[in-house]
This record gives structure tokens, sequence and C-alpha cells, in this order.
């Protein structure tokens, strides 16, 4: 569940794990390409390998790159404290973050790392595991210790701890279609290994299916909305929306004046929310009132949204 | 002109002549060393003066610390340092302070003598001795001053009321987060680097920098040092470092020559990739001025911190089943050290723990059956833990070590009780059996993890006396005259000067430390104590002030 420690305001993180070639990359352009309007803000080893059609950039430095649709490339480059702040600096036109840990991160001390950090919070937890080398690499003479972690940490051994953080966890496998059936089998037998506390097996089913997709709803209309009426609708949001972040038009009855005071950010994390002042960007308050809200959720996102 | 230094005896540090009592210099270079009768064919040939300052006294060869890290150095010199234990330095000898009372007695007057409209900053703090000081502490004695107290060990700092308004912590943004602590305003570790990712703008400043480096200047001096590695130029930010050694440290009054060993990863990163970093580095060179210089050197890491217990052990491990931290991973670094490998690069390789240097090992004799290599210089750089299976492997394949000796005076104890059990807590640094194995070593302080000062280093070595007193593992000291080539012309093999210094002859620049009586009258139990007076710097006297 929720905790107290986390904010509305607070980034959501999705911390992808798995040594070096099993595919994070791949599973980062994948969230990338199909982002349906979630700014993610990417935080990578190396830029290199991403897939950023270059008519997509809207600008870049050294160790950023802003995408024409809101999504933001960070190089960790070694120092992930500096990435973090740069990525806290850009928070309020940022949805999501997607954290590419390095091959042999200690998951747990990554992860505290994370949970520490003012501005972020942990939601979640994927491996990426490469079928075909998993078993020797957990074997190998110099990352065996931190792969065998990465796979316990990823199969948790006790049922609520899932839930207890509120994080998410999953794995997913890769190249797979280099692999029999048979094979794949015996590497997801040998997985449950590190489950063996876990008496329950549905469980990894669900996990060992990959992270939960995304699914995006990006509701806007244009000119001011009463605060009452907004408010109320909030209250109409289901629980299968686990995030909802963007800017709002609002007049209400102690500020009848329809100045350019009243623009506000919503930050909306499972059912708790918050409505902050915000008017920094002058330009858009000059232009059309549009509000601009995006909902995301693990599952689909009925029409009925949209249509208050 | 031709200056002739006298000395009731010098050192060379050559095993042709080892003692002499005159020294003839040229330009900054040694033209003969032997006796003031044996100088005579120079003599007759040029002007000459006689420097008779030092007849009661010892010339050595110019001290060398083969790896620190003066940025480092320049962000901690300019705090108040208020410690248990004793640190020496050229502007003040800083006593130890062992109680709370002392301490915020010290905390108090520190207050009083500095400038109240800067921030204040002290390092050294310690709750064993200290009790606990927090936020609440802080404000009654700084009032609306900024104010910063750096725990000992770099993990951890507290900030009062006034630091965090300041830097624009707020409450509802750091509390309950883990490892921070808002009404004690206590960070560390995790909460500790966003704490500094806030404190940056003070203390990576030019002008906080400035000051530091020229702390650092001193100290490096006043440890009778001529010569020094800056072991990972890059650390922080390659250009920013560059530019403030050479504007700082490249300047006439400084008594020493800086060796810059570029950061790998850092060349690679600002770079676009590996290759392209390995080409950077090597134009490196091209900007060399005689004071500060890049050769082809690289330096390049295995595991983790070896402070904060991270060192990637073999079995059976740390005892509490923690594991250690690769800093580059395994399969990148044989890629990263097969390019500078191939290239003719001589590479340096942080390793703490055995499996780290299992690793480096590993990856050096892959390369060796690729690309066989003889003078290649590899070095072991700090040298934590090692088993004597691996020294072999050193030695056959033709390694170096540079060690941090630092580590068995202040951890051995601790890491005996709380880390890795007492066997391999007392056999860190295995120096000894480098010396049966005639493998070539050096000593450094990695300052400022350690204090900058190359005798107390080899004194180190020689004793292998813990700070509790305690004598540990005494089969792996290593003899006296070992432990002077590591601080002198070992280290200057280990960064590839020593052709250049490193001992006393005819051709080498003349760099000298002026002692008050010789090392090998001392014996090694002597060395921490030993006087220096004054160093010499390419022939130029700069007496140590206070000495």
């Amino acid at each position: 569940m929720f905790e107290s420690r986390a904010f509305l305001s607070d980034l959501p993180v999705t911390l992808v794990t798995g040594y070096l070639g099993s595919g994070k990359t791949t599973y980062i352009n994948e969230r990338l390409s199909d982002a349906h309007g979630v700014r993610y803000a990417v935080m990578v080893n190396d830029f290199g390998e991403l897939n950023i059609d270059a008519e997509l950039i809207a600008a870049s430095t050294e160790r950023t790159i802003s995408l024409t649709n809101g999504c933001v490339c960070c190089s960790l480059a070694d120092d992930m404290d500096a990435a973090m702040e740069q990525v806290q600096q850009l928070a309020h036109e940022l949805d999501w973050v997607l954290f590419e840990a390095s091959g042999v991160a200690d998951p747990e001390r990554i992860k505290t790392k994370i949970e520490a950090r003012p501005g972020f919070a942990l939601r979640e937890f994927l491996t990426i595991i490469d079928v075909t080398r998993i078993k020797s690499l957990a074997q190998d003479k110099y990352i065996g210790q931190h792969i065998k972690r990465q796979l316990q940490l990823t199969h948790p051994s006790t049922p609520d701890s899932t839930n207890v953080q509120g994080i998410e966890y999953g794995t997913r496998l890769s190249k797979t279609d280099l692999l029999s059936a048979a094979a794949i089998a015996d590497v997801q037998s040998w997985l449950a290994h590190f489950n063996s506390n876990n008496e329950s097996d549905c469980d990894d089913a669900r996990k060992s299916d990959g992270m939960p997709r995304f699914f995006t709803r990006t509701v806007e209309k244009t000119g001011f909305l009463n605060r009452k009426i907004f408010e109320h609708w909030l209250s109409t949001v289901g629980p299968e929306i686990i995030r909802m972040k963007g800017f709002v038009y609002l007049t209400d009855d102690n500020m009848p004046d329809r100045g350019a005071t009243n623009r506000y950010l919503l930050q909306w994390v499972s059912g708790q929310w918050s409505l902050e002042l915000f008017n920094s960007g002058g330009s858009e308050t000059d232009g059309p009132r549009r509000s601009r809200l995006i909902m995301i959720s693990h599952a689909p996102i009925g029409e009925h949204y949209a249509q208050h | 002109m031709i200056t002739v230094f006298v000395a009731k005896k010098i050192i060379t540090m050559t095993e042709a002549q080892p003692e002499a009592t005159a020294v003839a210099v040229r330009n900054g270079i040694i033209l003969e060393v032997g006796s003031l009768d044996s100088l005579k064919p120079w003599l007759e040939h040029d002007e000459y003066e006689i420097v008779e300052d030092y007849t009661e006294q010892v010339l050595m060869p110019g001290l060398i610390d083969p790896h620190l890290h003066p940025i480092m150095a320049a962000v901690l010199l300019p705090m108040q340092f208020i410690t248990a234990l004793e640190w020496k330095f050229p502007w003040e000898i800083v006593p130890a302070t062992t109680t709370r009372e002392a301490y915020l007695g010290k905390l108090r007057t520190s207050h009083e003598q500095t400038p109240k409209d800067e921030p204040f900053f002290t390092w050294g703090y310690h709750r064993n001795w200290h009790g606990e000081v927090n936020r609440i502490v802080m404000d009654e004695i700084f009032g609306p001053r900024p104010a910063v107290v750096w725990q000992r060990s770099f993990h951890e700092l507290y900030l009062n009321t006034a630091m965090m308004e300041h830097l624009g912590i707020e409450e509802e943004q750091v509390k309950g987060r883990p490892q921070i602590d808002y009404e004690k305003g206590h960070f560390y570790e995790n909460g500790l680097s966003f704490a500094i990712g806030r404190l940056n703008k003070i203390i990576m400043s030019q002008a906080w920098l400035g000051k530091g480096l020229e702390r650092l200047k001193k100290v490096v001096h006043y440890g009778g040092q001529t010569t020094v590695g800056d072991m990972a130029v890059g650390l922080f930010d390659f250009n920013l470092e560059w530019e403030a050694v050479e504007n700082i440290i490249d300047q006439p009054d400084s008594p020493f020559r800086v060796l810059g060993v570029p950061h790998a990863r850092v060349m690679s990163h600002i770079n676009g990739g590996h290759k392209q970093g390995v080409e950077f580095a090597k134009t490196l060179p091209e900007r060399n001025t005689n004071k500060f210089r890049f050769s082809n050197k690289i330096k390049l890491f295995t595991d983790g911190a070896f402070f904060s217990q991270l060192a990637m052990l073999k079995e059976p491990g740390y005892v509490d089943g923690h594991i250690g931290e690769w800093l580059t991973v395994p399969e990148e670094y044989e890629v990263i050290a097969r390019l500078y490998w191939q290239a003719g690069f001589e590479i340096h390789v942080h390793c703490t723990g055995d499996l780290g240097l299992e690793l480096a090992i590993d990856t050096l004799e892959k390369l060796q059956s690729e690309q066989p290599r003889f003078n290649h210089n590899y070095t072991i750089e700090h040298f934590g833990f090692s088993t004597p299976e691996q020294i072999h492997r050193i030695k056959r394949l033709g390694a170096n070590v540079s060690a941090n000796v630092y580590y068995l005076h202040e951890l051995s104890d601790s890491y005996g009780h709380h880390g890795v059990g007492f066997e391999r807590a007392s056999e860190m640094a295995r120096i000894g059996q480098c010396e049966r194995e005639d493998v070539l070593l050096s000593l450094h302080s990695d300052f400022p993890m350690a204090p900058a000062l190359p005798l107390n280093s080899a004194w180190v070595a020689f004793t292998r006396e813990n700070c509790e007193g305690n004598i540990v593992c005494p089969n792996e000291r290593v003899s006296l005259d070992k432990a002077l080539r590591a601080i002198t012309i070992d280290a200057a093999r280990i960064l590839g000067l020593d052709d250049e210094t490193g001992s006393i002859r005819a051709g080498k620049k003349a760099d000298f430390v002026v002692l008050d009586q010789s090392p090998y009258d001392v014996g090694g139990a002597g060395l921490k104590d030993l006087e220096i007076l004054a160093t010499v710097f390419e022939g130029e006297v700069f007496p140590i002030s206070g000495a």
C-alpha cells in the first residue's frame, strides 16, 4: 500500500535490472515507442543504444536528450546522483521514470538508493532474464553472487513483499526464440528454486509474464473548469488508475477572477491527490486555457473518463 | 652556475653508490653525486656556490606519492578539522579531540574564529568520541550561520536549520526518507548524496576549490613530496579538474610535479565510446607542461570502496553475508582493458577485494596470451585483500603493486570484529610477500583517505602497527629498504618517471627531501618521527616553515 514517505509529487520509477545483453534496452525502447502520451524520463547507462529517431530529438546536451513527445533521456554516466538531480529539476514536466540498472548492480542497494531519494518513488521492479545465459551466469566466478541476488529479489520469498512497499515485482524472459520449449521449461523450473519459501505458484505465473503493460488515456479540455465539479469528477476516478498528472485551469467560488493565476498542477496517486497553484509557465497562460491530464493504469481505461 | 648541496649524508637510493656527502646541480639537473672532492672536475669548469645549510642534515630523493586525489582533497581541506586523531598540517597541528565537551568547545571557538558571513564546515566528527551532535545542538552554537558537521568517514553529515534553509531543503521533501533524519539534520549514505548534490554549489565552487588546492600544495610539500600521481583525473569533472590543477598547482610556487592518470570511464563518456576514449587519452600529453602532465597511463576500476566494505570478496566473503560491488561490469572491464592494452597504455587498476584482484589478474593473463608485452607496468592500486596465490600470479605476469597500507593501520582491528574475521583482516596489504617475490611495490596515501605523509606510510609498512597499537601479521612486514624504495625509486618506476626522479644520480632532476636524521640510523620504527626540514625541487630549495 501507499506509504507515508511517498509524496504525491514523487515521480514513479520502474527499475529495470538484468545482466549485459539481457534486453533491458529493448524493453525500454518498447515502452518509449509505446508511450501513448506518458512523458518518460529514461535513465540509462548509455544512450547510444536507444532507438532514438533523429527527427524526434528536440534538444540534446552531453547528458540529456529531450524528445519532441515530452520524454527525456538521461545518461547515468557513473553519476546517478547528478542524473537524478537533473530529472528532478524537470519533474513537473514528467510522468514516469524508467531506470536502467547497470548489469551488476546489487538490486537491494539500488532500490534503497531510489527510495532514499526525495522526489522519486519506486513502483515497479523488473528483472529481465536471458534464458540462454542465466544458468551459466549464476555460476559465474565474478558475478554469480549478484545474479543470484537479483533473482532472489525478483522472486520475493514472502508472498506479501510485493505489496508491502507498494512495489510491483516482475520478471521477463528474453531470447526465448533461441531455445526449445523444453529448455525454456527447464530454465523456468530452475528459476522457481529462487522462490523456495513460497508455496504458491500462481503468483509466479503472474510475475513471469513480465511487467503489466501501461494503458493510458489523455483527457483534454479547453477553457476553465469549475473546481467543485472537477473535484467531484476526481472522486469518481476508479482504483484501476494508478497515476494521473497534468495541468488544469480552474475557477472556484473564492476566485471568480479569470486572470492568469489559476493554473493548477494535479498530482494523483492511487486515490490521493493534490492541486497546487502553478503559474510558472507564462506563455501557456496567455494562450488558450487548455487543461490536459494523463491517466495511467495497468488495465484498459474506460471511455467514460473522457466524456466529462 | 652550479649549486652544490653538502650534507652529513646523502642517501641516493641507488645500488651502485648508496651514500654520498655532496651533490652538484645545474639548471635543475644533477651533475654528479659524490663528495666535494669528487665533484672537482665540474667545479673547475663553471662558477659554483655551496649550500651549507644542511651540513648536519640528511638528503634523500624527494618523496613520491603515486596515488592521491587533488580535487577530493581540495573539497575537504578548506574545512575546520576537529578529529579524534591528531592531524599534522603545515598551517596547524590539529590536536586530538576525544571528548564531547572538548568537541563542543572546539566547535564554538572555531565558529568564533572564522568569518561569520561564510558558511561553517567541519570535518572529523565521530560519535564514539564526540557523542551525538545534531541539528538542535548545532542551532544552539551557530544560530543563523549555516553550518555542516561532516563525519570522519565522509559517509554522513549533519546540517543545521540555517544550512537547510540556505540549501532549500524542506521538511516535506525529505521527511520519512530512509537515511535522512530531518529532525536531527542527519544525512547518511544515500541521504548523503542528496545533501551533497545541494552542497556542491558551495564546495565545488571555484573559490572553494581554489582555497583547497592552495592548501593541498602546502600538504604535499609538508610531506616531503616532489612528485605525486593524480590517480583518476576526471573523478568529478575532467575539464574543471584540468583547469584547476593547471591554474593553481602548475605555478612557480609549487615544489612538485603532478602526473595525471585519466579515468578511463570518463574518457569514454566524454567522447562517446571506449574506442574514442582511447584515442582521446592518446592526445592528452600534447598539453603537458613541466609540472602537470599526462603519459601513456590509464586508470581503471574493478570493485567497490574498501572503507564502505564494498570490496568484492572470494569465498568466504563477509561475516554478515553481504556482498560487495563491481564498479565495472567484469565483461566490460576486459573489453576496456584490452583496448588500452593493445594501444600500448600502462593500466593502473583500482582493486580492493581479492575477487576484484582476481578479475584484474585473470584479465592480465588473457591479454598477455593474446598480445604479450614486457615492461607493461600493469599496476594493482590499493591492494586491500589478496591471497598468497594471487601474489605468485602477479609476479609471474609482471604486474606491480601500489598499496594503501593505511587500510591496515586504520581498519585491521575493526574489520576483524565487524567485517571479514581476524585472519583476513590481519593480512590486508600483503606486502611482505611482495618483497619476498620481488614484486615492484609502491606505497600511497589515496589522500584525503589517509594522511599524505609517505614516511608515515613507510612506517606502517615496516611495523604493521595499527591504530590500536597492535602489530598485525608481522610476517607481512617489509624491510626498511623496501619501504623506503616504495616511496622513492620504486614509486617513480611505477609512475614511469624513474628516468627523471626517485633517486639521486647524475642526469636526474635535483629533487630532494632534507631530513634531520638518516632513516637507516633511526630504523623503521622511527620513520614517522623524522623531521622534514625542506624539499628541493629541480634544484630550488623550498623550506618547510615551522620545521
